[in-house]
């Protein structure tokens, strides 16, 4: 795999193969910069729910990560070149799925989505996981 | 599947050792749909799960509606970072999935 250094940013290839490294960088900066172990997991998955639908829906072939520290929180952006096409699921008639937004939230201090349109492509998802919030 | 690995434990037990996530959930569904197809409750054991993503909360899902009135879904040596997330997600409700922290005698 290719991975492409630019100072915190890193650049994965666009598919799920690619996932569970995207986890192994956020494992090693998060408990680099001081998270517990709890905190760990919760960034894990969260990041790579982001990756995911990235992956899944914004039909390009990179997406970033992009993990800052800023105080005692760490932002982490997930950013694709692409068009946002998570929708909203309504389970009663699509059964299960469209967890990924709601797991986010419930595990980020903050979260912000900066949809990517066709005049305006380029999808940035921003999670904010704070240390002192355990 | 690199992150997973499905060992069989018993009758109708599996042992997950690894990462579940969309690249290999619909797998992991295809390894376990069989035994669904019979009665009696399944077992994971999900000591060695190290990592699941929402794809294969939707696995534990599909799997107890398939077995919804003939048996239980039962995750057991869960690890505390997925009982936060069955909980977080309100899938440790559903009434024939199980989920078991302690560790297998």
């Amino acid at each position: 795999m290719t991975v492409i250094e630019a100072g915190p940013s890193r650049s994965f290839p666009s598919h799920p193969s690619a996932l569970g490294e995207v986890r192994q960088h956020i494992r090693d900066r998060a408990s680099e910069d001081g998270f517990s172990q709890s905190q760990i997991e919760e960034l894990v998955l969260a990041v790579s729910e982001a990756c995911t639908n990235a992956i899944l829906h914004s039909g390009t072939d990179r997406v970033t990560v992009r993990w800052t520290v800023s105080g005692d929180c760490a932002e982490i952006r997930i950013s694709d070149a692409g068009r946002f096409r998570v929708r909203v699921r309504m389970p009663e008639i699509e059964g299960v799925g469209g967890h990924g937004i709601p797991l986010m939230t419930a595990l980020s201090d903050r979260i912000e989505i900066t949809k990517g349109t066709s005049r305006r492509p380029g999808t940035t998802v921003l999670l904010v996981k704070c240390r002192h919030s355990e | 599947m690199d992150l997973l690995r499905v060992e069989p434990a018993g009758p109708r037990e599996f042992r997950l050792v690894g990462e579940v996530d969309v690249s290999n959930s619909e797998d992991l569904y295809r390894i376990l749909e069989g035994a669904t197809a019979s009665d009696g409750d399944i077992t994971l054991d999900c000591e060695r799960l190290t990592f699941m993503a929402s794809a294969g909360l939707q696995v534990l899902v599909r799997l107890a509606r398939n077995l919804a009135g003939r048996g239980d879904v039962i995750l057991r040596s869960t690890p505390a970072h997925l009982r936060e997330v069955l909980r977080l997600t309100g899938v440790d409700r559903l009434a024939n999935l199980e989920v078991r922290g302690d560790p297998p005698p």
